[in-house]
């Protein structure tokens, strides 16, 4: 076994059992790894041993570990934390990407590789009273909770976190422009699990299929 | 004027007007900029046709739109044109000209056969070129992600608009009659090189190029719906926390088929400062592992007995006069008992490393704190319980079992 193998499956599977997400920007070499089928089975091989398994959101843009059975009430408490977590954060993560997207003036939400410059959005929230409203409510509480008051510093506050939490990562050859991670992509087939069985999209989605059946 | 000369001083015009073109071309969407100075050189682009006062630009004069095409084609432009291909007029148009040119052969009227031949030469040509930048534009628009339009709904419109015009000239071409034309240059060397090769290898490079196309755009189409979606979701679900504070979702972790998105695993190991330090701990718990534990616990009762037959032959031993020896103690036993005495009598604790001192010169360290654990564990019961043992140093990072000891205490009990 050579060093380079045994290094690359040392960092993926303390990543993975530290309950990190791996996508082409938090590890290129790592993704590129496990982007090989008979290297992912090896892992997956791995963490079977462990009572868990190797998940890939539906685009294919990052890999992360999860339990492949509740067998304990200790586990299933751990899993139910988790998924309290996740619930509890997904309204503020959800008016972040709002405010990125009316400030940023798109249509569409934050992708894994984009890049977001945080002079670009501080300049725009800035200057218009209703981006700072919807900044100032983000910051708030939750988990963008910050006393600071200035827009600058609440902006690195959200920032922080979000690099805390790996959805973002810095650039690093700039001092405020950070690239979005696959961690959005599981973000959004959470958000489409919740959409979907708490029936969210009503009206429009009957509407969808029944375009879909024509 | 001949030809020759009228095109040459087209040409020239243009090179001459070249930056009051690309003015109108690049920055203010084919309009002329119509101020005093340049009154000549419109004069002369509308004399040549290459501009036109037009009425919906407020009377101003705008480039034609060959010229517009021109230009696109020699810059690779990203804009949208419309189509100018219309292949069922080209074709019929060459085959009335491949008839009139066998006709005028049949007939040997030499002059005829010779335009004629020229014509389907020209038209061949330009059909064959219409089809490659037809290809190559709708390629650069899909390479550029539709220009600069940053709307999804227009990059999702542009891109139907893509794949209707591509379907148009898929279906177009599948009506060209590739047989007829093999027939036409079945006994006609000129007619053969270009409707028996040159039209059919460009029909086929852009029938494989426009299906390729279709399939790309195909998944740029599913890109922009998932965006699309993305973004509805968002507003969708944001609604509901406005209309209904404190919405929360069932809890699909109570299901007893909890959805995988939700098993996302707890962090092994401990919190470290910013870091989580991984820990060897195996989970017990898991019915998976049971094998692997049977094969741990198997493999402790593996060693098997030692073989009570001898098969050597006893060797006679002559039971002679025994003395009594007594063994004397080297120095180095001596030292480590000596660390034993001391720590008893002045009852303090002494570790191995600096009790070092006492072993005799040229000892080794490791052998010295074996030593000490050794004499300990030989020790009668009621000896050892005049001592403790106390080890310093940590547990190992990851395999927790494990503990590195630094040094051994020796302490009265």
């Amino acid at each position: 076994m050579s060093n380079s193998y045994e290094n690359i499956t040392t960092q993926i599977m303390e990543s993975l059992l530290s309950g990190g997400i791996i996508c082409e920007y938090t590890n290129e070499a790592a993704y590129e790894y496990l982007k090989k089928d008979t290297y992912r089975d090896d892992i997956d091989q791995l963490l079977n041993r462990m009572s868990r398994k190797l998940m890939r959101t539906a685009d294919q843009s990052a890999y992360y570990a999860v339990y492949s059975s509740v067998s304990s009430p200790e586990r299933r408490q751990d899993i139910k934390a988790q998924f309290r977590e996740t619930i509890n954060s997904l309204e503020p993560f959800l008016r972040w990407v709002k405010l990125v997207m009316s400030s940023l003036q798109k249509d569409v939400t934050i992708q894994p590789g984009e890049v977001i410059r945080q002079g670009e959005l501080l300049s725009a929230i800035e200057v218009t009273e209703a981006l700072k409203e919807d900044l100032a409510k983000i910051t708030a509480g939750g988990v963008f909770d910050t006393r600071k008051t200035e827009v600058k510093d609440q902006l690195s506050s959200v920032f922080n976190e979000l690099v805390k939490r790996e959805y973002l990562v810095k650039q690093s050859n700039s001092g405020t422009a950070y690239t979005a991670t696959g961690k959005w992509a599981y973000l959004y087939e959470v958000l489409e699990f919740i959409y979907t069985h708490e029936n969210l999209g009503g009206e429009d989605d009957l509407e969808e299929q029944q375009e879909l059946a024509l | 004027m001949s030809t020759r000369d009228a095109g040459v001083k087209a040409l020239k015009i243009l090179g001459r007007h070249a930056e009051i073109i690309m003015d109108a071309y690049e920055r203010r969407g084919g309009v002329l900029d119509d101020s005093p100075e340049n009154t000549n050189k419109i004069d002369d682009l509308v004399k040549y046709r290459f501009a036109t006062f037009d009425d919906e630009s407020g009377g101003s004069p705008r480039l034609d739109s060959q010229v517009k095409s021109l230009l696109d084609q020699a810059v690779k432009s990203t804009k949208l044109r419309m189509s100018d291909v219309n292949i069922g007029e080209a074709m019929n148009d060459i085959v009335l000209y491949v008839r009139e040119y066998k006709r005028a052969k049949s007939e040997d009227r030499a002059a005829d056969c010779n335009s004629r031949l020229a014509d389907v030469e020209e038209n061949v040509l330009k059909l064959c070129d219409n089809l490659t930048r037809e290809s190559e534009n709708i390629w650069r628009q899909i390479d550029s992600d539709f220009g600069t339009s940053t709307i999804l709904r227009t990059k999702m419109e542009l891109n139907r608009n893509a794949m209707g015009k591509i379907t148009r000239i898929l279906e177009a071409l599948d009506l060209i009659d590739i047989d007829q034309l093999y027939n036409f240059g079945h006994t006609d060397t000129h007619l053969r090189r270009l409707l028996s090769v040159r039209l059919p290898r460009v029909i086929n490079t852009c029938r494989t190029e426009l299906s390729d196309a279709i399939h790309r755009l195909n998944k740029m189409m599913f890109q922009l719906n998932k965006l699309a979606k993305h973004a509805n979701m968002v507003n969708s679900v944001l609604n509901q926390y406005e209309v209904n504070p404190g919405f929360k979702p069932e809890d699909y972790t109570d299901r007893t088929e909890v959805p995988a998105l939700f098993m996302c695993v707890k962090p092994i190991g401990k919190q470290v400062g910013k870091q989580v330090v991984l820990t060897g701990l195996v989970d017990v718990d898991s019915s998976t592992l049971e094998p692997v534990f049977s094969e741990l616990i198997e493999g402790l009762r593996k060693e098997l007995p030692p073989n009570e037959k001898q098969l050597a032959q006893p060797v006679p031993v002559a039971e002679g006069e025994q003395t009594l020896q007594v063994l004397e103690q080297g120095p180095f036993k001596r030292a480590i008992r000596d660390m034993f005495y001391e720590c008893l009598s002045e009852g303090k604790e002494i570790s191995v490393i600096d009790g070092f001192k006492r072993a005799p010169e040229g000892s080794d360290l490791h052998l010295w704190a074996y030593a000490l654990l050794a004499e300990f564990n030989s020790m009668r019961d009621e000896e050892r319980e005049l001592f403790s043992l106390k080890y310093e140093g940590k547990p190992h990072e990851v395999f927790t079992g494990n503990f590195i000891a630094k040094d051994v205490v020796l302490c009265p009990s």
